[in-house]
This record gives C-alpha cells, sequence and structure tokens, in this order.
C-alpha cells in the first residue's frame, strides 16, 4: 500500500502532471543539443542561424517554464495530498487548472514551432524574455497567460485543502512540506502578477493590434519584477526535497525544521523586491535601485548558504548512522549507489558552483564583465538546469512507484544518469563561463565575428567550443536515460511489492520554533510592503507619461 | 511532516537495513558540515576576489561615471 | 529553538560574506571607479522621431574640451551608426561620453572582455563615460537579441594616440 492506493484520485493528477512535464523535457532537451551544436560550429545543418533562434524560444520556454511548472505543481500535489493526508476537495476543479496549463501551453508551443514550419503564418521567436518592440503571434501570450493563471488555480486548489485540514486541526502546526508548498505559492502569487500584468494589460492587446505602440522599458521592467523571483519559483521545489525527502535517502532525518521554515520566509520576503539586478545594465532605472538590489540580492545569499548548513548536516547525519566518520570521509558512506540520492546529491554539489557565479551576477558592477555573455547561461544551467532540473529527474526515480505502484524499471540506467548529468554539464558549464568571461555572448546563433579577437583567460575558444558541443551530447544522452526509465517504468513497470515511501520525523521539529513562522497573513504583509518599497516609484514613474509611451512600433519575429 | 504511520505495511526500506546506529538530537555533532561550508566559504571568498580584482577591475576600460 | 552552535557560527560568516561582497563592490565603486550605466536626467526620447532629433540625426564624435570627447551612437536593426560601417574613431587616455539610443528594438552594446557594457532601449539614452587605454582597436557587439540578423551585429572603435586624432571628422554642434 503506498500513494497510489491511499490517494488514487491525486495519484492521477500528479502522474497527468509529471507526463506534460517530460514531453517538455524531451523536446526542449533536444533543441538544446541542436543548440550547443549550432552555437559551437560543430554542426549547423538541424536549423538555419535565422532559425535558431525559434529553437533557442523552444528551449527556454519548454524547459523554464513548462517542464518546471508542470512538475512542480505535480510534485506539490502530491507533498500536499501526503501530509494533508486528504485526497483533492473536487477532482473536477484539479483537472480544470491542469487543463487550463495543458491547453495554455499547447497555445504558446504551437506559436513558438510554427516559426519553423514555413507558410504556417505563425512564429514567436521573442526568445524566454519576449522583450518588446519584438513582437510574437499573440498565441504566444495568451497561451502563456492561460499557463500562468492556470498554476495560480492549482495553488488555489493546495489552500482548499489547506483550509479544510486547518478546521479538522486547529492547533497543529502546518506540515513541513505544505509549508514549504504554502509558502512557495505566496510568493508565486505575489511576482508572477508583474508578469500577468505585461501580458494581459500590455502584451495582448498590443499583438492583437489594438494598441500600435509599445514602451519597450515597462514591460521589461515588469517581465524582471517576476523574472528573478520566478528562479526561485524552481529553486524551492529543490529545496523541498532536499530538506524533506534527501536526508531520508541519506539515511539520516532533517536537522532542523524551524530553520527550514524560516528559509522559505526568507524567499517569500525577498525574491520579488530585487529584478532590477537584471537591469544593472539598463538606462531608465536610478542607481538608488540598482543598490538596493545589489544589497537585497546579496542579502538572499543568507537563506541559501543557511540551507547548504541544514541539508549537509542531514546527509552527514545520515552518513554517520550508516557508519561514517572524520572530517570528509563521512562522504563516503553516503548511498552512491541509488539513483534518487546520487542525483540529489550532484545536482546540489552543482548548485554551489552555480551560486558562486550567481554571487558574481548579483555585485553590480563586475557584471559589467558577464552581463548577457555566456557566462549568464554557464551560471543557470547550474542553477535551473541542474540544481533544479537534476533534483527532479532525480526525485522521480523515488516518487514513480509510489504514484504507479511499480517497480522502478532499469535501475542500472537510472543511477547512470546523474552520474552522465552531472558529467555533461561540468564540461558545458566550465566552458560557458570562461567564455563569458572573453566576452562571448550568450543568445547568438553564430558567435564568432569577423572583426572580434576574443582575449581567452585559460584555454582557448576551440576547446571551449568541444567542450560545450560534447558536454550537450552528454547531456542529451543523460536525458535520453532518463525518459527510458520513466517510460519503462510506465509501460512495462512490474507491479511493486515493497515500495519505500517513508520520510522520519526530523530531529529537531516545528515543537522547537516559535508559532510566528506559521503565520501567514504576516509574512505576506511583509512581502507586499517590500514590494511596495520597490517598485512603487519606478514603476509610477514608467506609468505617468503614458502606458504605452514612449512607444515604439512592433517588430514581429 | 506526517510522520510515517504504518511500518507494517511502509515495509524496511533499504536505507534502514544498512544503519549500524541511531544518532539523537543531542549526540549529533556536525563535525563534517562544518568543514564542508568552511572550506567553501574559503573558496568563495578567494574566488571572488580573484575575479573581482585581476579579471574584471584590471582588465580596463571601465565605466568610469 | 534549537540552534546548533555551528550553524550558529555558519550564519555568522555567511553575514560576514555577504558584508564582505557589499563591501568589495563599494570599494569598487567609489574608490576604484567601476561604476555602471546611470540615467540621463530629463532625456526620454520618442523612438518613432528620434534618427530627427537635434543630436541622434548626426551620430559620431563631438568635441567638448581637450580631455573630453561625446559619442552619440545610434543602435538599429543590425548596425551601429557609428560603428559598423566605418569604425568609430576616437582618442586613447581621453574622457568619452557615450549617449546611445534605438528607434526600432532593443539592442546591447558590449566591449567584449572589457567592463563596458549597456542596454540600449528605444525610447530612453543610455549614458556612460569612459577612458580607453590602449591605442588599438576593440570590438561592438550587440549582446540583446534584436532580430534575424542578430548574429549579424558588430562594431569597431579605433582608438588612437591622442597625438594622432585627426579632429575634421568630427560632428560641429
Amino acid at each position: 500500500m503506498t500513494f497510489v492506493n491511499h490517494y488514487p484520485k491525486a495519484a492521477r493528477i500528479v502522474k497527468a502532471n509529471f507526463i506534460v512535464a517530460f514531453v517538455a523535457l524531451a523536446i526542449g532537451g533536444f533543441f538544446g543539443l541542436i543548440q550547443a551544436l549550432h552555437r559551437t560550429d560543430v554542426f549547423r545543418g538541424f536549423v538555419s542561424s535565422v532559425e535558431y533562434y525559434d529553437v533557442l524560444t523552444g528551449h527556454g520556454v519548454l524547459l523554464a517554464l513548462v517542464f518546471t511548472t508542470f512538475f512542480i505543481t505535480g510534485l506539490y500535489q502530491w507533498g500536499v495530498t501526503r501530509t494533508m493526508e486528504r485526497e483533492p476537495e473536487n477532482s473536477t476543479f484539479s483537472w480544470a487548472w491542469f487543463l487550463m496549463m495543458l491547453v495554455g501551453t499547447t497555445m504558446t508551443a504551437t506559436a513558438i514551432l510554427g516559426g519553423l514550419v514555413p507558410g504556417s503564418g505563425m512564429s514567436a521567436a521573442v526568445l524566454y524574455t519576449f522583450y518588446p518592440p519584438l513582437q510574437a503571434h499573440p498565441l504566444f501570450y495568451i497561451g502563456a497567460a492561460l499557463l500562468v493563471v492556470g498554476s495560480w488555480l492549482a495553488g488555489a486548489d493546495w489552500f482548499w485543502t489547506y483550509r479544510k485540514w486547518r478546521t479538522d486541526n486547529p492547533d497543529a502546526r502546518i506540515p513541513l512540506q505544505t509549508y514549504m508548498v504554502i509558502f512557495t505559492w505566496l510568493m508565486w502569487y505575489l511576482c508572477s502578477l508583474g508578469v500577468a500584468l505585461e501580458v494581459v494589460v500590455l502584451l495582448i492587446p498590443w499583438s492583437l493590434g489594438i494598441v500600435a505602440k509599445i514602451d519597450p522599458l515597462l514591460p521589461r521592467t515588469l517581465f524582471w519584477y517576476f523574472g528573478h523571483a520566478v528562479v526561485y519559483f524552481w529553486l524551492l521545489p529543490a529545496y523541498f526535497v532536499w530538506y524533506s525527502i534527501l536526508p531520508k535517502l541519506s539515511g539520516g532525518r532533517l536537522f532542523s525544521d524551524p530553520l527550514a521554515r524560516i528559509v522559505f520566509i526568507f524567499f517569500l520576503l525577498l525574491s520579488t523586491p530585487i529584478g532590477y539586478h537584471h537591469q544593472y545594465a539598463d538606462p531608465g532605472i536610478s542607481l538608488v535601485y540598482k543598490m538596493w538590489a545589489l544589497i537585497m540580492t546579496l542579502v538572499i545569499l543568507l537563506p541559501s548558504l543557511m540551507t547548504a548548513f541544514t541539508v549537509i548536516s542531514s546527509m552527514e547525519h545520515g552518513a554517520r548512522q550508516r557508519g561514517g566518520s572524520g572530517y570528509f570521509a563521512w562522504m563516503g558512506a553516503l548511498p552512491w549507489g541509488r539513483p534518487a540520492f546520487v542525483g540529489c546529491a550532484l545536482a546540489g554539489i552543482m548548485f554551489a558552483a552555480g551560486g558562486f557565479s550567481g554571487m558574481v551576477n548579483a555585485s553590480l558592477n563586475i557584471d559589467m564583465l558577464v552581463h548577457n555573455t555566456a557566462w549568464i547561461p554557464g551560471h543557470f544551467h547550474l542553477t535551473v538546469g541542474t540544481a533544479t532540473a537534476l533534483t527532479f529527474m532525480a526525485i522521480t526515480y523515488w516518487l514513480l512507484p509510489q504514484l504507479t505502484g511499480k517497480e522502478l524499471k532499469f535501475k542500472g540506467l537510472a543511477l547512470a544518469q546523474p552520474y552522465t548529468w552531472f558529467i555533461g554539464m561540468t564540461l558545458m558549464s566550465n566552458a560557458l563561463h570562461r567564455q563569458g568571461l572573453a566576452g562571448v555572448p550568450r543568445r547568438v546563433s553564430e558567435p564568432e565575428y569577423a572583426g572580434i579577437n576574443y582575449e581567452v583567460p585559460f584555454g582557448t575558444m576551440a576547446e571551449m567550443n568541444w567542450q560545450v558541443a560534447i558536454g550537450g551530447i552528454i547531456l542529451f544522452v543523460a536525458l535520453i536515460f532518463f525518459l527510458v526509465v520513466v517510460g519503462g517504468t510506465f509501460w512495462a513497470g512490474t507491479p511493486a511489492t515493497n515500495v519505500d515511501d517513508t520520510i522520519p520525523p526530523p530531529l529537531s521539529g516545528p515543537e522547537h520554533s516559535p508559532e510566528i513562522l506559521d503565520n501567514l497573513k504576516l509574512w505576506m504583509g511583509v512581502a507586499v510592503v517590500l514590494v511596495l518599497i520597490a517598485y512603487t516609484l519606478p514603476l509610477a514613474e514608467m506609468v505617468m507619461d503614458g502606458l504605452f509611451s514612449p512607444g515604439a512600433f512592433p517588430s514581429p519575429v | 511532516m506526517s510522520t510515517e504511520s504504518a511500518p507494517s505495511e511502509a515495509s524496511a526500506p533499504e536505507a534502514d537495513s544498512e544503519r549500524t546506529k541511531e544518532i539523537s538530537l543531542d549526540e549529533f555533532e556536525p563535525y563534517g558540515t562544518l568543514a564542508v561550508t568552511g572550506s567553501y566559504f574559503v573558496l568563495l571568498l578567494v574566488l571572488y576576489a580573484l575575479l573581482y580584482f585581476v579579471e574584471f577591475a584590471a582588465h580596463a576600460p571601465h565605466i568610469i561615471e | 529553538m534549537h540552534v546548533h552552535r555551528f550553524e550558529k557560527l555558519w550564519i555568522g560568516l555567511s553575514l560576514f560574506l555577504i558584508a564582505a561582497f557589499i563591501g568589495i563592490v563599494l570599494f569598487g565603486f567609489t574608490v576604484m571607479d567601476l561604476k555602471v550605466p546611470g540615467i540621463e536626467e530629463g532625456r526620454q526620447v520618442d523612438p518613432t522621431t528620434v534618427l530627427s532629433d537635434e543630436k541622434f540625426s548626426k551620430p559620431g564624435v563631438r568635441k567638448i574640451s581637450d580631455d573630453h570627447y561625446e559619442v552619440y551612437m545610434i543602435a538599429q536593426q543590425f548596425i551601429f551608426r557609428p560603428g559598423s560601417t566605418q569604425p568609430l574613431t576616437i582618442p586613447a587616455n581621453t574622457k568619452i561620453t557615450f549617449h546611445m539610443t534605438a528607434p526600432d528594438v532593443m539592442h546591447g552594446f558590449e566591449v567584449p572582455g572589457s567592463g563596458l557594457n549597456a542596454t540600449i532601449i528605444p525610447g530612453q539614452i543610455a549614458t556612460f563615460s569612459t577612458r580607453f587605454p590602449e591605442a588599438k582597436t576593440y570590438g561592438i557587439i550587440c549582446h540583446q537579441y534584436c532580430g534575424a540578423a542578430h548574429h549579424n551585429m558588430q562594431g569597431e572603435i579605433e582608438v588612437v594616440p591622442p597625438s594622432e586624432f585627426d579632429e575634421s571628422n568630427l560632428i560641429s554642434q
């Protein structure tokens, strides 16, 4: 008896979300392979250098928005159901938000893929950031809006469950997994409001031709109001796994439940009012707000550094219970033969490296060295591309038997997959970082320029290009491994007899923490105030001279 | 978190069988974590300073105002 | 609340790290003059008419004083004016103030491997000052995706010794 037996309705919803996520991962991952080979001039036969931007848009949207969102809604549905110990209140409502997200995704994907089909009359090569005046087909924006609104309803579904649970348990502390879901989604409501306003109020009317011109700075600023918090929307579900499941996979228990709660409060408060750090190089944003972003962004290191300690110590607890000892030797006692553990642990190691390049990005003036260079994709392929994506893949190995009642298929392949991903990403990401230091731009199909000699700090340009290309191929192989394991388990898995689905209680539980940590209204209130401080004046200035002015004409791509 | 309820049907996960001892909150001294995070701290400071002063500040031109 | 003494130590170290990074950045900003593009006060432009603007209709180098020149530059799909069809020529070791805007979509301005980096946004003027220490040729890359031929958008800055700088090509006020 496991999750699928106790909560069959929820299990079906989780599986549906995961399937959409993995289809997006497969297509988006293949696009990534095309880019790695094209950019480096190893093979330019898949697409032209113009179509490259359609593929790049597909890669960004399908992975950063679709794969993540659907996996997260699936994972969080699982977490809410198991800790609230109740099925969704109304299955029709749950399927409604899922379908809304799916319809939105299909519309957006159609607009993007249309750019690769000659004569389709559709295209959306606006990249994942869709900065106007570059203009996509209206379907692109309408679909994106549906995806976001669908995710809002998913959150409403979980709040509904939580309210019912609260009625039955008036004095209980919120179970940790539901606590993390709630705080992630409070942050998500707050930040995705920016992109929803951008798309619904500005971009949809403009893409339909209802207004002729657009002020590029306002939507760009609204995008980054959302665009940095969204990285925590990707990261917090990985933290959810690292805090609540990884200690158990390591053979130990979570060191501190109260600190996990404090960390999630920090992210709710600080994720959104720091979006300006993506606009350090922009005109039209006052230095005061760039300085504010510098300080707040570096302060948000704190919850991640605290997470490092709590998660590593929980793993150490497991290692010592398994007989490990010493200052560093205990790591050898961890279960390096289990795919779910290995994936989460390697994702964590890569996140430590990605954390460093993120600290550089956050640091105002040194960002001028790397802004919009290959350093940036080098950075976020360690964070969202590994800390998040590899954790999601790894935990899928642990969740699938609970969701399907079947044994995981191809366990050897599942074990090889995180190691393979780690090797591929090490090659690709170190080379992208170093190319960025030399000034090689990101988001470009042919980064070799006739008049430009990049001065490479260490290594050679050819060597780095080969590392990107070979790394991309290895990552794609790891992706195939993952899909084979998941597909094999879904369609050819044998019934499981002993499903491992237990999670031991934390060493230090919620009873050791003040109840104020669970005060949702208080923390949401503080978060809103911080956002108002950060954004009221600049947005007011941009809006006062007219919502669409100074306006530029659209440039369809 | 819902502390797991039914050990009878939840089976004996592999992780448990490889466990050699139970370490309680009071006994647990995470020296290894201190060593790992301490090393990370030093690495961050050194790499950051190198990148800032050697890679960035020493490569003019810069924006000076 | 139970917080282990090692964890308290780690939180202390983390706060130190954050303070150290903020300190280094502010030291660089104020003492070493490592800055970022700012706002040109009150200078928004209408992208649809900027090509007939007083200054931007004649992009190029203007002289302010013997040690200070300014450059008005237009970035548009898919060239820098000046920069792409002919190099932007300026003197070394001299203060140069850039003013850049775009009439169509967003562009980027990057001198690879240096600290010169700006987003060029239609409706806004990207402004910063710099000094090129060496007389040599620097590249310019548009690092903000701007459409189908984005990868062809590049330019050159030819920095010459101040004694060899030919003032006959300056734009008169």
